[in-house]
């Protein structure tokens, strides 16, 4: 029985709220720099977990997620909810919305200053569908207490193990 | 050892009952009911297990068209009957959840509810068919169509 993750590499966010700083969820949902681009969770060749993601007969474990800010403003007060797609425009959910999921200030600079972290439960057993493609899962996050609104994305991984 | 799932047949267009979806932000006594069941057409194809299974979740998806979608607020609850009258419960009723919009088609109201339960089908239920009601409120309509029910399952072996 096998075990990975699939992830994705960095990149900036679309809005994940309206406005800055924003406290209430808005029902804005931020993918890869647009409304209509979720972020590609795949299977990565050159880094991380380099096993495919099995199509049936496995558990979504988590999530872990890693996003920069702009400023520390709010340090306590970053929240993320998280839904998952299986297309790329985000008309098919797969997993979520996850309830908020308060974010901790990351205690080191490693990732880039003004970072934030969470890891997500899932625990689901998908299969995957005709609409679903091979090793392919986008992301979608809504955030509260971000002072930039588009933060960018320094990791996300799924973490899946194999059931049977 | 097999996973899959069980869904609606949308083939064409399903329009539930009235579900109390244009209420504001409360629950009302609306159900809309929703028949699951192996597709030979569709899906995954397989036989529903009977026993030794786990239901993992369902995915839905709503189609609210043009009527005032609160995607701030709009939630719904499901539960799950072996009968098609709903007097014989098998899972629910879940929590409320949080329905959220198509990124790319905003007429879409969707969502995922976790169950993760091991029932064995019971002399009241019929095989290969399960009955997913649900409820809901801040959607706009009473009676949005469905364009997606998915009951994700896999056997324990």
């Amino acid at each position: 029985m096998a075990s990975g993750f699939v992830e994705a590499s960095s990149v900036t966010l679309g809005t994940i709220h309206t406005s800055t700083g924003l406290t209430s969820y808005d029902g804005v949902w931020g993918g890869n720099a647009g409304t209509t681009n979720g972020v590609n969770l795949t299977q990565s060749s050159s880094l991380g977990s380099s096993i495919a993601l099995p199509s049936g007969g496995v558990r979504w474990s988590h999530l872990e997620l890693i996003l920069q800010d702009n400023a520390t403003t709010n340090p306590i007060d970053h929240n993320v909810k998280v839904f998952l797609s299986w297309d790329i425009t985000g008309d098919d959910i797969c997993g979520g919305p996850s309830d908020a999921a308060n974010m901790v200030l990351c205690r080191g600079t490693s990732h880039g200053s003004n970072c934030f972290m969470v890891a997500i439960d899932l625990d689901m057993q998908p299969a995957i569908p005709e609409d679903g493609t091979t090793n392919e899962v986008y992301l979608w996050i809504a955030g509260t207490g971000f002072n930039d609104n588009t933060p960018v994305l320094k990791r996300a991984r799924l973490y899946w193990h194999e059931i049977f | 050892m097999a996973s899959g799932f069980i869904e609606a047949d949308v083939s064409s267009t399903v329009t539930l009952d009235d579900m109390g979806g244009a209420g504001g932000s409360a629950m009302a006594n609306f159900w809309g009911i929703i028949t699951l069941t192996t597709h030979k057409t569709v899906g995954t194809k397989m036989d529903f297990p009977t026993a030794g299974v786990r239901w993992s979740h369902i995915e839905i998806i709503l189609d609210v068209g043009a009527s005032a979608f609160t995607s701030v607020t709009a939630e719904v609850r499901v539960f799950f009957s072996w009968d098609s009258a709903g007097n014989d419960i098998c899972a629910g009723p879940s929590a409320a959840t949080l329905l959220v919009p198509g990124q790319g088609d905003g007429t879409r109201a969707m969502t995922t509810i976790k169950l993760d339960i091991v029932p064995s089908l019971p002399p009241d239920g019929a095989a290969n068919t399960v009955y997913c009601w649900i409820s809901g409120w801040g959607i706009g309509t009473d009676t949005p169509e469905l364009k997606r029910a998915r009951l994700h399952w896999h056997d324990l072996g």
